[in-house]
């Protein structure tokens, strides 16, 4: 149970930061529905990849290092083709995070 | 070829797929199917769907039941453990140079009969990386050839590739069709580019002592089948003795499988063989499971039949664990089935990144190669369709004629097994397919597409008249395999459905233009 939890969390872990890494490109980021005035900055970038890190560690504790390790592989394989998607038949649905990280951006400007 | 670097990376890319794409799809279709190969043995060996066994079955009272049915002068006899994936006991012996091999039920120690089908591991897997092609390992020698020709198809293509971090994420489905293709291409190939590139690698690795026949002459001198022999022994294991031709008695496994766990540090036993059953020299091997690990484990154990010493014992060299840590990783015996999904979506977009490569190489050459009366297109596009929507036609007539044919067979009178006239459909149906894609050409793409549609649910149905394991049913039973089996062929249906009307209204446009 833990472990399908753990697997779980990384899996959306790591479809959040795709999707960032993503948002963070100028096209996807206007697919997604926000004005191009407010992209994102590249640092999102760093926080991205912080949070595919987060996510790999998540996958060695639930499952040990070897076979955690093949699957947070595969799922970042997986989670790029769903992201890809995801921008092509249903970029709205990155919406909610474009604007959840918009803000906490113009937050930390202000 | 082209001088500059990127344009002969972008010629070798081309060529390189064109001509070995074909295979390149059959091995990547079977070895994803070949992660659900005991799921398709289920499917289609309906007397196999046994409940899994709630506690392990007592050695001795398996070679009780077995032992009987060992004909003297049997050389070897062996039983394969059931596993949750594998709920039916694998027996088997050796009486001169012939295999004869049998299932049991693990609850009630009977004989399960033969279902007549050589099914997924017995058809699919072998030809995953055989092609089923025997002579003079030909097959395998082709497989081999098209994995090399894999790995330099990923390097020229990421090479080539002009835009990686600009059109990371990007698919456009709505744009024409060498444009989306060339965008799906690239996002299954880099998506599961490490997936891709493990796989390839560790398959070679796997086939050393084929792909490498020299290496133990080099390093054991004397050459040879004896420089082969002490390779073997030395990296696989192996003991051997010879007959006494005396009378000889078999004592308990089960004592040598306590010992085994003992000295594996709680390892169990997958398998039990006993080498000459009945001898005064009579010995049994036990090997170890690798259930739980990545590494496939060498380990055995070989005692003394009539006392039960241990005789000898032997692990894998470290060079050795590093080759069956890329076997494991490639052939996914562990249970895990979270990787075993995943697996198979990866095995999935290798067959979507050869489809497309195919689709794109056609879509840019059609109108050019109409114009110059060339017959590229035309000679290229039958193969890429009996490659691609050939196989998985022939695939589901291979699961269909399972279904149709009856177990108690009046073929046999024709001589041939059952288990044949199902192959047979096989190659029947994938024959005509290349047929049908030389004849029809670009249509035949919807053509059989339609024709999936048509044969993925009538499989299904075809299961549940002559089982009653419909999908409900199934799930109520615990038919896992057989469920999600089902499920997975309904679903190619939906999008076979989708890709026939997507196709039909991409030529009624072209029609109209």
């Amino acid at each position: 149970m833990l472990e399908a939890l753990l697997t779980l969390t990384a899996a959306m872990a790591i479809y959040l930061a795709l999707a960032l890494l993503a948002l963070s490109q100028e096209d996807h980021w206007s697919r997604a529905g926000m004005p191009p005035a407010t992209r994102l900055a590249h640092r999102w970038r760093y926080v991205a990849s912080i949070v595919l890190i987060l996510a790999g560690l998540l996958c060695v504790a639930g499952h040990g290092v070897g076979f955690g390790l093949i699957l947070w592989v595969m799922l970042v394989g997986a989670a790029i083709v769903a992201v890809a998607l995801t921008l092509s038949w249903r970029p709205q649905w990155l919406g909610g995070i474009a604007r959840v990280a918009g803000r906490l951006q113009a937050h930390a400007k202000s | 070829m082209d001088r500059t670097f990127s344009k002969s990376m972008v010629w070798l890319h081309s060529w390189a797929g064109v001509i070995m794409g074909s295979v390149l799809f059959a091995i990547f279709w079977m070895g994803t199917l070949s992660v659900f190969d005991a799921e398709i043995d289920r499917w289609m060996m309906p007397q196999t769907r046994l409940p899994a066994a709630t506690q392990p079955v007592a050695l001795d009272n398996i070679a009780q039941a077995v032992l009987p049915s060992v004909p003297a002068g049997a050389s070897q006899w062996r039983v394969d453990l059931a596993t949750p994936r594998e709920p039916a006991l694998s027996f088997s012996y050796k009486l001169g140079k012939e295999s004869h091999a049998q299932q049991l039920d693990p609850a009630s120690m009977t004989f399960i009969p033969d279902q007549g089908t050589e099914a997924g591991s017995g058809f699919i897997f072998p030809f995953h990386y055989s092609l089923h092609l025997a002579w003079f390992d030909t097959g395998k020698w082709l497989v081999g050839l098209a994995a090399m020709a894999m790995l330099v198809l990923l390097v020229s293509g990421v090479v080539s590739h002009k835009k990686i971090i600009a059109q990371f994420f990007t698919f456009r489905p709505r744009k024409r069709l060498q444009r989306s293709a060339l965008d799906l291409h690239n996002l299954s190939g880099l998506a599961a580019l490490p997936f891709h590139f493990l796989i390839t690698l560790s398959g070679l690795v796997i086939f050393i002592t084929i792909y490498f026949p020299q290496a133990h002459e080099a390093a054991y001198g004397g050459g040879g089948e004896k420089a082969r022999s002490t390779f073997m022994a030395e990296a696989y294991g192996r003991y051997k003795r010879p007959k006494a031709n005396l009378p000889g008695t078999l004592a308990s496994i089960d004592a040598m499988a306590q010992v085994a766990e003992r000295e594996w540090h709680g390892g169990q036993p997958y398998f039990v063989r006993v080498w000459h059953p009945g001898d005064a020299n009579s010995y049994v091997e036990l090997r170890r499971s690798y259930a739980n690990d990545i590494t496939m484990n060498l380990d055995q154990l070989f005692f003394d039949a009539g006392t039960g010493a241990l005789l000898h014992r032997f692990q894998a060299s470290p060079v050795m664990s590093v080759q069956r840590f890329m076997s494991g990783l490639h052939f996914i015996r562990f249970n895990h089935w979270t990787l075993r999904w995943l697996y198979f979506l990866g095995g999935l977009s290798g067959c979507v990144l050869i489809a497309t490569g195919y689709l794109f190489w056609l879509e840019g050459r059609r109108a050019r190669h109409a114009k110059l009366g060339l017959a590229g297109v035309r000679v290229v596009e039958g193969l890429a369709i009996g490659s691609v929507t050939g196989i998985i036609l022939a695939t589901l007539a291979f699961f269909t004629a399972n279904r149709l044919l009856p177990l108690d067979l009046a073929w046999s009178q024709t001589g041939w097994p059952r288990a044949t006239v199902e192959m047979g459909v096989f190659y029947l149906v994938w024959s005509a397919t290349f047929i049908h894609g030389w004849l029809r050409a670009r249509h035949a793409w919807r053509d059989q597409c339609w024709l999936i549609a048509a044969l993925a649910p009538l499989a299904v149905t075809l299961n549940w008249i002559t089982t009653g394991d419909h999908p409900w049913h199934a799930m109520v039973a615990g038919h896992h395999g057989v469920l999600g089996m089902d499920l997975m062929l309904l679903l190619l249906a939906v999008l076979a459905a989708t890709a026939a009307r997507r196709l039909g209204n991409l030529e009624g446009k072209v029609v109209h233009a």
